[in-house]
């Protein structure tokens, strides 16, 4: 049997779906390490399911944080005011996002992509705002509180003598809860767009016209690439804070949307799977950056900054250095754009599933001038064959 | 009957706003005065439009990094101000422009111009996220050098002590009859007002406002008299980011400052612009009017005054999805 | 028809085994050659699509050449950017109007002096010179040029690429989707621009009838390549052959 690359993919997807079910254990279950693996696949979900939207139909939401949030608000809203048990606020919560994406989707989508852009990051400011003001209905800046899920019984039995250390500490059952959602939300996106509609997404971010004149509804494919994306926002905003405890509204704040989209641009936003690895890369990268002590203050004094601002004080000097953090990621960003269109993780999925990365125009007709080349040698060939005893040259 | 939002209770009982009408609490002279704010702040706002306008209309794109130009803009006249007390306030707000103008003409030539030049893939893609991606970048920037703590300039100028009767001051009050004003918006407004004027002559009346105008209309024909639109592309994004960095610097001695000061303000222009028809000066001046007026009205009416200031912009995203609804094309819209 | 370099001291601008295509592989034109001789009227024939406009937008660097040659008075200007060559003598009507519609009359025919901006006096005078040529502007000098018509549209075109005295003008199917007796007087102009200021006009046309009477020297493109040449007289004798009909 020949040696593929795919095979590589699959040795390395059976590796990665390994490491994510071994993970609590290789972190000897220390809470903070299970908490940031957490919160990493948390990003994950995000971080593809706005590449649904952006690499796959070509508009950007920069309010996805907000339907997190407003997932997330709504369900504990539903809990705290009317009594619903937490699984009933997760459906109520996913389904009040998706009624909001689709109002602002039909209001942004008929038009083109820049105002959807537009609108969403004047929502989302906006939204985190009105939320933090409301302190009587959704606890202000202070935050919000969610009960944590209870599992039923039979269910707790069941994972307890599959998972051992499932009850070692809070974070265990919120982690594998959480893998098993990103799992499933990237089968639910993979089949999404192996599936007719993402045929849609691409003909109607290739060629609005065309797709039209074939009888794509335009905006109702872009609606729904819309919602579903948002949606998938929600439920995971309303999973992940259900285990944390509490929702504020700094959650939402575009900074957080600011790397979530970094996330999904560096690891690739024309692929899930590489949008999704993007944002593990990239939290756990923060995560560790955080471990290493940035010489900030030392930095800052070379700069000369402290004679323009003011005294370090101990708080200001934490969120300085991890601002430098993310300078370094705002950089990264910018120049995968620039230089690497397609991110930084997709192209290697690419070429180990050995698809063609998101082709250039130019790509294109090479590779069409290619295969007349191939037909030219075939129709040589089958002359020489015919008529010729000459051997064709390959 | 579960809670709603207390905003949805207002909004259902309007009577109430009546009554506060009624009530004494809100009298001609209380509107006149919101009127005067909302113009005050309006003309700022029309400023930060105009130079998305600018950008729009001879980039064609729209920059998502417009509301950071703004915040770096008034923090470089609070850094002059607090390093060098006794600076001249001006020249300081001179710098701030002249600071914004390098950096997005910079920006412009480093990513901007690959794009301009056909090298990138998906260009309008391209033009969002490479603006959200310096947005992202500049405001870390500025909360490693300044930190997150909110930060004011001084005030660096006071009124000349006048009284002409209906028109009186105070060192940092304009009165009118007994409508107070507060000094620091009517000297930012001013400042705005002579920046404005300069940029429309500089439109309408010199060669190379010309030729931005030439390269918006038709970037070929512009070419084919000798003008050359790269160097348009980053003179256009460089004053746009100007004009944003003035607005910060005339208004940083009236707000408190944070590295996401930018982010509403930001909001704001997207929504003018949206409002006066992408890409049309008049739409963007006429749209800043309007939406400051909208604020003002909107804030000093809210039946709950501890609540009214969140609401602020609330009313610029209620504006925002009307235009958007009714008429996508704005007030004075020429393409879509 | 020979093409070597005989009379070469006689063609302003040469264009030489020229391959020009959108994508870096696929050349519209390949390998076409076509010369333009001073102060004559040089015009290209051939149906829709066989290259004639990518020729000029070659020349005038709208296109880069992935491989051949274009020297005007002998030198190669491939390495000149767009907007240097107005400097270099060269002038380029566009196929499609390419006005600046919001902006008056007559600031668009002083867009036409942007590259000697800075001389006052030169800018007045070839101001006036064209209000001269053209009166019917003079009076609407105020208007936006998106008001005016069609005919009067390409007037402000032609008055603003004459602002520079360029030695030969490139010109791209300038009556397309004007009406037949604004035609007439569009073919005129470019008669009087040869006869009466010696300019070197390059013309692109489908208007076969009418190019055909005012050129002096025809070029037929097939398919990005040369198919026949020859001075007007040649052509017009033998049509048949010329166009395979």
């Amino acid at each position: 049997m020949k040696f593929r690359r795919i095979y590589i993919l699959w040795a390395l997807t059976a590796l990665f779906l390994v490491g994510l079910i071994f993970y609590p254990r290789l972190v000897n279950l220390q809470p903070y390490w299970v908490l940031v693996g957490m919160t990493a696949l948390f990003y994950a979900i995000l971080a593809s399911s706005w590449s649904l939207l952006a690499g796959y139909t070509g508009q950007f939401s920069f309010a996805h944080m907000a339907f997190m949030g407003l997932g997330t608000y709504a369900a504990g809203i539903l809990i705290r005011d009317m009594g619903f048990a937490p699984w009933q606020a997760t459906i109520g919560g996913v389904l009040i996002t998706g009624v909001v994406g689709l109002i602002i989707g039909y209001l942004c989508l008929r038009l083109r992509a820049v105002y959807l852009a537009l609108f969403t990051i004047a929502f989302a400011e906006i939204f985190r705002l009105v939320v933090k003001a409301e302190v009587k209905f959704t606890g202000g800046p202070n935050g919000l509180e969610l009960p944590t899920y209870t599992f039923p019984g039979w269910l707790q039995n069941l994972l307890r003598t599959i998972v051992p250390f499932w009850d070692a500490n809070v974070y265990i059952p919120a982690y594998y809860t959480m893998a098993f959602l990103f799992v499933a939300a990237l089968l639910f996106m993979f089949l999404l767009v192996r599936s007719r509609f993402g045929i849609f997404f691409r003909a109607v971010r290739e060629d609005e016209e065309a797709a039209a004149a074939l009888g794509v509804h335009v905006v109702n494919t872009r609606v729904l690439a819309f919602v579903v994306s948002s949606m998938i926002a929600g439920f995971a905003g309303i999973v992940f804070h259900h285990f944390i405890g509490l929702i504020v509204p700094d959650q939402m704040q575009i900074g957080r949307m600011s790397l979530i989209i970094a996330m999904a641009v560096i690891g690739g936003s024309q692929n899930l799977i590489g949008a999704a690895l993007g944002a593990i890369f990239i939290h756990f990268s923060l995560e560790w950056l955080q471990q290493i002590p940035l010489p900030t203050a030392v930095l800052q004094h070379l700069l000369f900054l402290n004679d323009w601002g003011f005294s370090v004080d101990l708080h200001a000097g934490v969120l300085r250095t991890n601002a430098w953090r993310m300078v370094g990621f705002g950089l990264l960003l910018m120049l995968t754009l620039r230089f690497w269109q397609n991110g930084l993780i997709s192209p290697i999925i690419d070429w180990l599933a050995r698809r063609e990365a998101v082709e250039s125009v130019a790509q294109r007709f090479q590779a069409e001038r290619d295969m007349d080349a191939v037909d030219d040698v075939q129709a040589i060939g089958s002359q020489a064959e015919a008529g010729n005893p000459q051997e064709p040259t390959s | 009957m579960w809670p709603l939002p207390d905003v949805l209770l207002h909004a259902m009982h309007f009577h109430m706003w009546l009554d506060a009408l009624f009530k004494f609490q809100i009298t001609g002279t209380y509107i006149v005065r919101l009127i005067l704010e909302g113009l005050l702040i309006g003309v700022i706002y029309a400023l930060m439009a105009l130079g998305l306008t600018l950008i729009f209309s001879v980039l064609n794109i729209v920059s998502f990094a417009h509301g950071e130009f703004y915040m770096i803009g008034g923090y470089v006249v609070y850094a002059i101000l607090h390093h060098y007390k006794g600076f001249p306030g001006l020249l300081a707000i001179v710098v701030a422009a002249l600071v914004t103008f390098v950096i997005g003409a910079v920006f412009e030539r480093l990513f901007l111009q690959p794009m301009a030049k056909g090298q990138v893939e998906r260009p309008s893609e391209y033009a969002i996220l490479i603006t959200f991606g310096l947005s992202f970048f500049l405001q870390f920037v500025m909360l490693g050098i300044m930190g997150p703590f909110p930060k004011k300039a001084p005030r660096f100028w006071s009124f000349p002590k006048i009284d002409l009767g209906f028109i009186r001051t105070t060192k940092t009050t304009l009165f009118l009859g007994n409508i107070p004003l507060s000094g620091g918006r009517i000297f930012a407004a001013i400042i705005a007002l002579l920046a404005l004027a300069a940029v429309l002559w500089f439109m309408y009346r010199t060669w190379t406002g010309w030729a931005l105008q030439a390269v918006s209309q038709d970037r070929n024909a512009a070419a084919v008299v000798g003008i050359n639109p790269l160097n348009m592309n980053t003179l256009a994004f460089g004053m746009g980011a100007m004009l944003a960095g003035l607005a910060g610097a005339v208004l940083v001695t009236v707000f408190s400052w944070v590295p996401w000061v930018g982010v509403p303000a930001s909001a704001k222009s997207f929504v003018i612009i949206v409002l006066g028809g992408m890409g049309s000066i008049p739409g963007s001046l006429v749209g800043g009017l309007i939406l400051g007026v909208v604020e003002s009205l909107g804030t000093g009416l809210f039946p709950d005054p501890a609540r009214a200031q969140a609401y602020r912009d609330v009313f610029g995203l209620v504006i925002f999805a009307l235009v958007l609804w009714l008429k996508p094309t704005g007030l004075f819209g020429r393409k879509l | 028809m020979s093409t070597n370099g005989a009379a070469r001291g006689n063609y302003i601008l040469e264009v030489e085994d020229l391959y020009v295509g959108y994508y870096r592989d696929l050349n519209i034109l390949q390998g076409v050659h076509m010369y333009a001789e001073k102060g004559k009227i040089t015009t290209i024939l051939g149906a829709n699509g066989v290259g004639k406009s990518t020729l000029l937008k070659a020349i005038f660097g709208f296109l880069r050449p992935n491989a051949g040659d274009i020297r005007l008075n002998g030198k190669s200007i491939l390495d000149t950017p767009t907007h240097k060559r107005i400097t270099l003598g060269l002038a380029y009507i566009p196929q499609h109007m390419s006005i600046f519609r919001w902006m008056s009359v007559e600031e668009n025919i002083l867009l036409g002096g942007w590259t000697f901006r800075h001389d006052k006096e030169r800018l007045r005078r070839k101001l006036e010179e064209n209000f001269e040529r053209f009166p019917i502007l003079r009076e609407k000098r105020k208007q936006p040029v998106g008001e005016l018509s069609g005919g009067q549209q390409r007037m402000v075109e032609l008055a603003r690429t004459l602002m520079t005295d360029p030695e030969v003008i490139l010109v791209d199917e300038p009556t397309a989707g004007l009406a037949k007796l604004l035609k007439r007087e569009v073919y005129q102009m470019l008669r009087d621009l040869r006869d009466n200021e010696g300019k070197t006009i390059v013309l692109v046309d489908q208007e076969i009838r009418h190019a055909l009477r005012i050129a002096d020297y025809v070029y037929i493109l097939d398919l990005g390549r040369n198919k026949t040449e020859g001075p007007v007289e040649e052509i017009v004798a033998d049509l048949k052959k010329a166009f395979w009909i």
